[in-house]
């Protein structure tokens, strides 16, 4: 569910048959390229346009599992395999994905340690909670506020999300427009993701992906510090599964991991993670995360099936990375390489396009639209690390 | 020297990698594979070893459907004249162009079947990008300023230096000798170009006196680099020590041969001026070198003084190429007409505005000569050759028609023109009872000058430019093209009162289509205006289209005249565009010789030249006779409506009557 050409590509590759489920904008191209189309609105959801609805218009296919790829396809796919597999909970628990609030009460039921949060629907509710968690961290006069994160409810990744460093902030970054949503006290430690296969509640593969500079570079596997922690992650990423009650598919939640080797629960989606990780971990392990994804979504494929088709998390010497870049507001006209990216050992490709003479808008939504991204390969992770740092503070638009 | 990197790590892999992603890839993902593959050709393209190794792999890259759905997908559709353009872009293009290249070249070498497109075709494509990128083929021998990139400079010339090595030169010799040729036929006023062309030949290319294109190429060497005897023995320096010993018999000789390769190939070199310098008070000498024919021997008798002074003061080794001009000047009889002596005469007195001076000295940094006496040498040449003025690389083909049509028709008064202009740095035109004045305007359609032109346009064009764009600000919106009000205006009012344009701007049209085209056939063609021949120069709107007839955008010509060559009624014409050889489509190209061409001239059939025709000027009494258009025969009219539909006529909605219906 859900337009992603590398999608179709892979599951023409499987030789699975699917059915494509996203906007009729589609309809024409799919129909010129025989991709099996049926055009749907996600953003409509009243009596004429719902799951039962789709179901019928899916039949024709012979369709029994539905896979998000997207954020806004979450539900509609839960609603689906709700359908499918004739259990209700399947649509509550892709509900748990779509309302940060719930995610929230859900993890911390859990047991797992989450930030303190709450939902709020004014500003001056957003006032009252900066101050009682001033109040919790013992705040004495003239100490700097608590970090309070704003987020919507149900966006992807970093849309809409706010970091508010003092009061002031609350006055100035937060718009009438943003309410209702949920605030959260900040979380210590180093933040990173995992991309967790399920297949009959059960974790089949674990990639830790390691962050770099948030929003803009990671690398996959994660670098030897973080991988040591694994056991430790597992255990948590078991928890969460468990609690969410996930029986199949993929999970891309968020931890932070202080030097206690503490976890926190960020938050976690249940669609293809951003920030090009599934192709790093396709280059890094050697296998199709769609394929796996979509594998795992279906409760008939077979256990050896799963077995055969993930490798081991151990006995990987291959890292890859990417860096994305996004042009410094102003006038840009030119795209210029520098030759020492070009000439590095690491370099693999880039996507960069060079810019017909514009300028870059300075207000952007999450980090807004990325110009290409940069991909390394090499074996060595600290080196990954020097690569990425250094590149994403490089200014390739002039 | 072009450099060459060496490659780094794993790009290699990387490109075959995605390669096999693409071969294995629906086309659905080309795009996405593609864009990985071009960032290791952007690297690989930066060496000769990266370029062999794209060129070893570019039948797999072709068949992973590489150049599917992009505008290089087929080979038998590109254009070797578009080569230049894109290739120089940067990004992407300049990648995929590159690639494209590579791809030619595989099949022109048998590499890589072509599919319809043959191995010989594909050989003669690349021979025509070679001779269109003559800077790019012979590494050290480009216009820098051409291409602002430099990698991308950098990646071009490797390409050239990789298929010159891949391609035998003897291929393009010929392809170069004919080019020379076409070039000199012209008698352009700026021979920087084939100059450059000549400079390369004797510096990279090994000639055989035995072989007969060599011959041809060598021609043209000895014209430029050792005109005679004597100058293929001594460096100019001591040639002019020479000269000064040299005796009635030995200066006859030298008078003879370089008079010969002067008049031959319309090229001067510094042996030339310092020749010329020499026998500057010696009458009898100049007529022998300068060929002059009677009416030029006649006036030098007349003018003698003034033209010893003339000579003095201007002919220089950096002014050669004005030896010509003043041939041809002498030739036209113009020192007799007393605005030309005394326009001249004038610009010998005249003291150059400062931002003149400067200008005219950007465009000859190397030269010790004053701005002035460079000025007056290339009044020369302007006047001299009024069909060899070209527009360089600047857009302003109206400016330069301007001062071909005033050379050829009243050049007192572009005299005039460079006198004010040189001295003020101001234009003032008169137009519907306004003056114009060119300081007060803002620049026009060249917003930057290239200087790669001779010093009079210099001089002119920037206010030409700026006066014409006025005109024509203060002519639009009349619901009419406002060439009708602005080609008087500009060039003269000898243009003849009636207009006509089969383009309607404001609406975007084509419209009374039959009627336009009867008007011209009734008033341009002798076989309906009764034998008539123009009176003046027509200049006339153009639809500039590529080589497949698709439309680029609008041009102005000047018609010259109509004749029958062989059998054929031809237009001739003048086109500012420095080469009057450019494909207009398939069967359609612009001949500059061998169809009755004065030098200068370009000619097309006249049906084909009518099918590109927009906007023209007639004389109104031409057509008044009642039953004078009906004349004009149906099944011509029908066969240019033809070509003009399906040629750039595809681009616009047309209105009015369809040709046969009525009038």
């Amino acid at each position: 569910m859900g337009w992603s050409l590398p999608a179709i590509e892979s599951m023409k590759k499987m030789n699975r048959p699917f059915v494509v489920v996203s906007f009729s904008d589609f309809t024409d191209y799919a129909k010129e390229n025989d991709i099996p189309f049926v055009g749907w609105n996600f953003r409509e959801w009243n009596e004429k346009s719902n799951s039962l609805q789709l179901r019928e218009l899916l039949e024709p296919f012979g369709v029994n599992v539905a896979v998000p790829l997207y954020e806004e396809t979450v539900e509609w796919a839960g609603a689906l395999n709700s359908l499918y597999r004739d259990d209700q909970r399947v649509l509550n628990r892709a509900w748990l994905f779509r309302h940060k609030g719930i995610m929230k009460r859900k993890a911390l039921l859990a047991g797992l340690r989450v930030g303190l949060f709450e939902e709020v629907n004014t500003r001056d509710q957003v006032h009252n909670f900066m101050d009682r968690v001033n109040e919790a961290n013992l705040q004495l006069p003239g100490e700097q506020d608590s970090w309070v994160h704003l987020k919507p409810f149900a966006a992807a990744g970093t849309v809409g999300h706010r970091l508010l460093r003092t009061k002031s902030d609350i006055d100035e970054k937060v718009q009438d427009s943003d309410f209702p949503c949920m605030v959260e006290s900040h979380l210590p430690g180093k933040e990173f993701s995992c991309e967790a296969f399920i297949h009959n509640g059960k974790i089949r593969f674990l990639n830790i992906t390691e962050y770099v500079k948030l929003g803009y570079s990671n690398f996959v596997p994660a670098g030897p510090e973080l991988e040591s922690k694994r056991p430790i992650i597992r255990d948590a990423m078991e928890r969460l599964v468990k609690a969410f009650g996930i029986e199949y598919g993929m999970i891309h939640p968020e931890w932070f991991l202080t030097e206690d080797d503490t976890l926190s629960f960020g938050e976690v989606a249940a669609r293809i993670p951003g920030g090009h990780i599934f192709e790093l971990i396709e280059k890094a392990y050697g296998f199709d995360p769609i394929q796996g994804l979509v594998l795992c979504s279906d409760p008939s494929v077979t256990e050896e099936e799963i077995e055969a088709f993930f490798p081991s998390e151990k006995n990987n010497s291959i890292i890859a990375g990417s860096v994305m870049i996004y042009p410094k507001a102003g006038f840009i006209s030119k795209l210029q390489i520098p030759d020492e990216l070009k000439e590095d050992d690491y370099f693999e490709t880039h996507t960069l396009y060079p810019p017909s003479e514009h300028k870059v808008p300075d207000d952007r939504e999450g980090f807004g639209n990325h110009y290409g991204t940069i991909f390394f390969r090499g074996d060595n992770p600290e080196r990954m690390k020097e690569l990425l740092s250094h590149y994403q503070d490089i200014d390739f638009y002039v | 020297m072009v450099s060459t990197k060496t490659i780094p790590g794993q790009i290699k892999k990387t490109f075959l990698e995605n390669l096999t992603r693409l071969y294995e890839a629906s086309p659905i993902m080309n795009k996405e594979h593609t864009t990985k593959m071009l960032s290791s050709i952007d690297i690989l393209s930066d060496s000769i070893e990266g370029l062999s190794f794209l060129f070893d792999h570019i039948g797999q890259v072709d068949a992973a459907g590489f150049f599917k759905n992009t505008m290089w997908e087929d080979p038998a559709r590109l254009v070797p004249s578009l080569v230049e353009g894109t290739i120089g872009s940067g990004g992407h293009n300049t990648m995929y162009e590159l690639m494209s290249e590579l791809r030619m070249l595989a099949i022109a070498k048998g590499k890589l079947p072509g599919n319809k497109f043959g191995s010989s075709r594909a050989r003669e494509f690349i021979e025509d990008v070679m001779v269109n990128n003559i800077d790019h083929v012979f590494p050290d021998a480009s216009d820098e300023k051409r291409m602002a990139d430099e990698s991308v400079r950098n990646k071009v010339h490797l390409l050239f230096s990789f298929m010159l090595d891949h391609i035998a030169v003897d291929g393009i010799k010929e392809r170069l000798a004919t080019e020379i040729e076409l070039i000199c036929l012209q008698r352009p006023v700026v021979t920087d170009r084939v100059l450059e062309i000549i400079r390369t030949v004797k510096e990279k290319v090994t000639l055989d006196p035995a072989n007969k294109i060599d011959r041809r190429l060598q021609h043209y060497v000895y014209a430029v680099y050792y005109p005679s005897v004597k100058a293929r023995e001594l460096e100019p320096g001591e040639y002019r020590e020479f000269l000064e010993k040299a005796d009635k018999p030995q200066l006859t000789r030298e008078c003879e041969e370089l008079g010969f390769t002067l008049r031959d190939t319309g090229l001067s070199s510094p042996y030339h001026a310092i020749l010329l310098h020499r026998i500057a008070n010696e009458p009898a000498l100049l007529k022998k070198a300068l060929v002059l024919d009677s009416t030029g021997r006649a006036e030098l008798d007349k003018h003698e003084d003034f033209i010893t002074g003339l000579i003095t003061r201007t002919i220089h080794e950096d002014t050669s190429r004005s030896c010509y001009g003043l041939a041809r000047v002498l030739e036209r009889g113009l020192l007799s007409r007393q605005p030309v002596l005394s326009g001249l005469q004038r610009i010998m007195a005249v003291t150059l505005h400062p931002d003149i001076a400067a200008a005219i000295r950007k465009s000859r940094p190397g030269s010790v000569l004053d701005e002035k006496s460079i000025l007056l040498a290339e009044c020369l040449g302007i006047l001299g050759q009024p069909i060899g003025i070209g527009q360089g690389w600047n857009p302003t083909c109206q400016s330069a028609r301007g001062i071909s049509l005033w050379s050829s028709y009243s050049p007192g008064k572009l005299l005039g023109m460079v006198e004010t202009a040189a001295k003020t740095n101001n234009l003032t035109f008169r137009f519907e009872g306004h003056l114009i004045r060119s300081e007060e305007l803002a620049p026009g359609l060249a917003a930057v000058l290239d200087y790669n032109l001779d010093a009079v346009s210099i001089v002119l064009v920037p206010h030409l430019d700026k006066i014409y764009s006025e005109m024509m600000k203060r002519a639009a919106l009349r619901g009419e093209d406002p060439h009708k009000w602005v080609n008087p205006g500009m060039y003269g009012q000898w243009i003849p009162t009636g207009f006509i344009s089969a383009y309607n701007d404001l609406t975007n049209t084509i419209s009374g289509y039959e009627t336009f085209l009867r008007t011209f056939y009734a008033t341009h063609h002798p076989d309906f205006n009764g034998g008539q021949n123009l009176a003046y120069p027509n200049p006339v709107g153009i639809f500039l289209t590529s080589s497949t007839g698709k439309l680029i955008g609008f041009h102005a010509v000047s018609i010259l005249r109509v004749r029958k060559n062989k059998g054929v009624t031809r237009v001739y014409m003048l086109n500012p565009n420095n080469e009057g050889r450019q494909r207009w489509q398939e069967n359609m190209s612009p001949t500059v010789a061998g169809n009755g061409e004065i030098a200068g001239e370009s000619s097309l059939p006249f049906h084909q030249f009518a099918s590109r025709l927009y906007a023209f000027h007639f004389n109104p009494s031409d057509v008044s006779e009642p039953g004078s258009l009906e004349k004009v025969d149906a099944d011509e009219i029908k066969k240019v409506y033809e070509i003009a539909r399906n040629t750039w006529g595809e681009s616009y909605v047309w209105t009015g009557e369809a040709p046969g219906v009525h009038i």
